[in-house]
């Protein structure tokens, strides 16, 4: 993979895991899997995990360990108030983004 | 990390364990905090089980499905999304927690240099309690300053090394400042009054000074150490958790013994059993030692309720736990060493409740490890043919105390024999006593003691028993005193008697390194040893034997038997009598006498735990009950409630019943035998038909007033037969009271207790002769006039009184309590009415309107010297009366 998509993907994977965690709990797999559904979107479990692992850290995440069907039991991640608040300031921030960057290139999408 | 793991192939389990570890080990590198470590390697192991499903994988599957994952090391380079965790946030500054000059002083410093001055002082253990007792506290209160030096070495360099155990180390010292300050918080306000007044007291508030400086040192580690100072419960939770467990481990039992104590002494009485019921099953024995020591000095550090103001060992609790201490173990405190810890050694336990004399109730009290017995013989000699004995027991006592010390001890004489000499060195000067009236010998000693001066007393203390005290032993130096004791020869048959030697019952003295009894036993006619005691028979002078030995203190205890054969002709002797010899002798006579027939026999069993190694020989001896009597027998049982039984007929029936009363008994600590007596006595009622068999352990406590006891005996007009069996050493605090106001008398004892009781029992089916000796003073006739007096003269005359006097004593009225009296002075005996005392000198005696006796009157044994003496002298006589025949020089 290219260095810039790689950088571009890096910054919007906070976005994208607390948008996935936006309606319900998921456990880790699992957020990986939807990410997966879009082919641009699918982050590795190298990047995913370690992001999952500082938003409950920063306080932004909740974490409820339950038993799984199929092996150990599943961390089960869900928004806090707090991460539900910062994801609301990125979808602003990334649709001020996009507005720019749509304003930036107009000219070359006609 | 989680611990389910379906997959059974070691193989796949070893692949999965090591891709899981490498992710560990990448993000670690990577500098990822513990946290994140362990949450990402959580998901990636959930992640493999989801991938995996209910397959059994192959290794060859498992290989294919980690490499289509992302390496380990990728998670390095995943971590770029993640900021570094101890970059500071804007606004927060850069700056590293200092590591400040105060915080070393006050957290490290003072802690070590306050452990190493309490270690080496002992000034704290001297003057409060010992805060570091054992050599677990010393380690504990070490960690404090050592944790945080690391703890202080970390902030200084930034090197944190390993963050857990850093703050693993550092909650286990904040533990133990938070235990410390909370013991030493009730000293704490006066501490800070004498900084403020006197400029000195910082070692109470040192706890507290380090607790201050290991909580600086928590917050200032938590900000260097990341998200491993973070979660619940965190490294520091689980030190200061680590060192409550190892308090508990520590303090629980005791703490828990202190507890029950309180409960024991609750006016409930359901409290009380419960108090009790703790201490059976977990209490320590060893902190209720100590209670029952009262904690005097040098005390171990106690958390619990002996601590805290308001509620320490009083003189009263003190008393309250010795009590404790003989119902929860059967034992009286005083029969086991005293309680040792770092500082105090065995030697330094002082029973202060028996040092202040207005705390004494007669008691012996508990060992003083430093006052010895260092030297103890035991001369005598024993009359087959006279049926008498007089044995001198010569004590030397050491006290290595750096303060005078009273030696006491209780002694058991053999049976019905009588303390007829009492002598003291004075200025290494034998000094003989004074026999008075029991009050004023009592008084004569208390009022030297105060002027610590030498006296030294010997009152009854109970049938057949004597309570010996003298003071004082002087500091680093030696007490010698002698007993003289006249003892009956126990009659077996006309031509067979025994004698036994006095031993100790309960001693405040210790016996030394090589301290023996040295015995030297002079008897008239052959003998007989039985038991295996390490005394040896060799031929005397002329017709008597010589019995020798060194006899331990269990040897003495094992009650040794010395058999000695007699002439059974003429069945009446007589004797010069000792006070009127011209005009009076004193006829003795071997008397068969039938026993009467006991109807109505009531057994008291002691359920103490002494009684667990008898129980079966007593159950065994009861189917000597004679049959047809009616019978029950009564357990001492429970403390207050003891089990009652009712009477009814021997049978075999009967007895098998009340044999299992025994055989099931549950033997339990000590148990108070006062309500069974009270039981007994009730069911007996009045008559010389009942019979009353006390069969106990010690009873080193009352614990029920002895009124209603002592009331029956004395109100009784017609008391029934009262015997009794003590079935181990030991002090009994029952009977020289009950003594007093009931004819109380020994069951005879031989080799083995349960055919000694059972043959006791079965004399009582009315038709059993016992030999006894049956001793009458009379005027002295033509006859007696030719009679050779002896040396056994004197003690015939003296049991003669001793009989005269208790019987006088038991109930007497003022007017024959005064000729009781007269007779027990004229004849020098220690009986209930009177007793003997030694004073340092002549004034003394004077003072406390005394007057010793003559010398010339005491008994003697002549010592071997003098037997030498006598005999170089006869030798010479001899030769010179020959010289004088051969050489024609002498009378003509």
């Amino acid at each position: 993979m290219r260095t810039w998509i790689a950088q571009m993907r890096k910054g919007l994977v906070e976005l994208c895991v607390l948008a996935v965690l936006r309606e319900r709990e998921a456990y880790g797999y699992e957020v990986l899997q939807r990410l997966a559904e879009a082919d641009s979107l699918a982050f590795g479990e190298s990047t995913v995990y370690p992001v999952l692992a500082r938003l409950a850290q920063d306080g932004m995440l909740r974490v409820r360990v339950a038993p799984s069907p199929n092996g150990p039991p599943r961390r089960y991640y869900r928004l806090t108030p707090l991460g539900a608040a910062r994801l609301r300031e990125m979808l602003s921030y990334w649709n001020e983004i996009q507005t720019e960057i749509a304003k930036l290139t107009k000219g070359d999408s006609e | 990390m989680s611990n389910q793991e379906p997959h059974q192939d070691p193989e796949v389990q070893d692949l999965i364990s090591r891709h899981l570890g490498a992710i560990y080990s990448a993000l670690e590198d990577a500098g990822a905090p513990e946290g994140h470590r362990f949450a990402v390697v959580d998901d990636v192991r959930s992640q493999i089980s989801e991938m995996i499903g209910d397959k059994q994988p192959t290794v060859l599957e498992i290989r294919q499905l980690l490499a289509e994952m992302d390496a380990p090391e990728s998670y390095a380079a995943g971590l770029d999304a993640v900021p570094d965790v101890t970059e500071p946030e804007k606004g927060k500054g850069t700056a590293r927690p200092k590591a400040t000059p105060l915080l070393f002083i006050l957290s490290v410093l003072f802690p070590a240099g306050v452990l190493a001055f309490e270690s080496y002082t002992g000034y704290c253990a001297g003057n409060m309690f010992d805060p570091i007792p054992t050599i677990w506290h010393v380690l504990l209160v070490a960690l404090v300053p050592i944790a945080n030096l690391f703890g202080f070495k970390a902030l200084r360099t930034g090197k944190v090394g390993s963050p857990r155990l850093l703050l693993f180390a550092n909650g286990a010292a904040l533990g133990v400042t938070i235990f410390y300050t909370l013991l030493f918080l009730p000293v704490m306000p006066f501490a800070v009054f004498a900084i403020l007044i006197l400029g000195m007291g910082l070692l109470p508030l040192s706890p507290l000074f380090s607790l201050i400086g290991t909580a600086v040192m928590r917050k200032r580690l938590k900000a260097i150490a990341g998200a491993a100072g973070r979660g619940f419960p965190s490294h520091i939770g689980w030190g200061v958790g680590t060192v409550l467990i190892a308090l508990l481990m520590m303090y629980g039992q005791e703490f828990l013994t202190n507890s029950a104590l309180g409960w024991t002494a609750a006016d409930d009485p359901s409290v009380r059993a419960r108090g009790m019921a703790v201490l059976r099953s977990v209490g320590s024995e060893d902190a209720l030692l100590r209670a029952c020591y009262g904690e005097p000095r040098g005390r171990r550090m106690s958390p619990g309720p002996s601590w805290w103001p308001g509620v320490g060992h009083s003189t009263d609790q003190t008393k309250q736990a010795r009590e404790v201490y003989y119902r929860m173990t059967g034992r009286s405190f005083t029969s086991v060493p005293p309680p040792a810890n770092r500082r105090t050694p065995n030697g330094e336990w002082v029973d202060w409740l028996e040092v202040n004399p207005s705390n004494r109730d007669g008691s012996v009290g508990a060992v003083e490890h430093n006052l010895l017995l260092n030297g103890s013989r035991m001369d005598a000699i024993v009359d087959g043919d006279a049926g008498v004995g007089y044995v001198e027991w010569t004590m030397t006592f050491e006290n290595r105390e750096s303060w005078a010390r009273e030696g006491r001890a209780q002694i058991a004489l053999p049976p019905g024999a009588v303390v007829s000499r009492l002598t003291l060195w004075v200025n290494g000067e034998e000094r003989e006593a004074a026999f008075a009236r029991r009050g004023k010998v009592t008084e004569a000693y208390e009022n030297i003691v105060r002027q610590k001066r030498d006296p030294v007393i010997v009152t009854t203390s109970g049938n057949d028993r004597v309570l010996m005290k003298c003071f004082p032993v002087p500091a680093n130096g030696q007490l010698k005193t002698r007993i003289g004791i006249t003892v009956p020869l126990n009659l077996v048959s006309r031509g067979e008697v025994e004698f036994t030697l006095p031993m100790f019952l309960d001693r405040n003295f210790a016996m030394g390194r090589d301290a023996s009894h040295s015995v030297w036993v002079e008897v008239a006619g052959d003998v007989k040893l039985g038991g295996a005691v390490p005394l040896k028979v060799e031929h005397g002078d002329a017709n008597s034997m010589r019995v020798t030995g060194k006899l331990s203190g269990a040897d003495l205890d094992s009650r040794p038997v010395i058999t000695v054969l007699r002439s059974d002709e003429p069945t009446t002797r007589t004797f010069a009598d000792l006070v009127s010899s011209t005009t009076q002798v004193i006829e003795q006579e071997v008397k068969p006498g039938k026993i009467p027939r006991a109807e109505r026999i009531v057994v008291v069993v002691d359920g103490s735990i002494s009684m667990e190694p008898h129980r079966a020989a007593v159950e065994e001896a009861l189917s000597a009950l004679p049959m047809g009597s009616r019978a029950a027998v009564i357990v001492a049982s429970a403390g207050e409630t003891s089990e009652v039984g009712e009477f009814s007929t021997v049978t075999e029936a009967s007895l098998e019943q009340m044999r299992k009363v025994v055989g099931e008994l549950s033997c339990q600590g000590g148990q108070d035998n006062v309500p069974a007596l009270e039981k007994a006595l009730a069911l007996l009622g009045e008559g010389k038909d009942g019979l009353l068999v006390w069969i106990h352990g010690p009873q080193p406590v009352i614990m029920k007033p002895l009124d209603t006891l002592l009331q029956g005996a004395e109100r009784s007009n017609t008391q029934p037969i009262v015997y009794e069996l003590q079935i181990a050493p030991g002090r009994d605090s029952i009977l020289p009271e009950w003594d007093l106001v009931c004819d109380i008398n020994k069951v005879p004892r031989g080799v083995t207790l349960g055919d000694d009781l059972k043959a006791f029992l079965a004399m009582f089916d009315g038709n059993y002769t016992r030999l006894a000796w049956n001793r009458q003073k009379r005027g002295r006739t033509a006859d007696d006039a030719t009679t050779t007096p002896t040396r056994s003269d004197g003690h015939v005359a003296r049991l003669w009184a001793f009989d005269e006097v208790r019987r006088m004593a038991i109930r007497a009225d003022w007017e024959q309590e005064f000729h009781a009296v007269e007779l027990a002075t004229a004849y020098q005996l220690v009986t209930p009415l009177t007793g003997a005392v030694v004073l340092e000198n002549q004034q003394m005696f004077d003072d406390a309107g005394l007057t010793p006796v003559d010398a010339s009157t005491v008994p003697t044994i002549p010592e071997p010297e003098t037997w030498a003496l006598i005999f170089v002298a006869l030798a010479v006589g001899l030769w010179m009366v020959m010289r004088g025949r051969r050489t024609g020089v002498g009378t003509t």
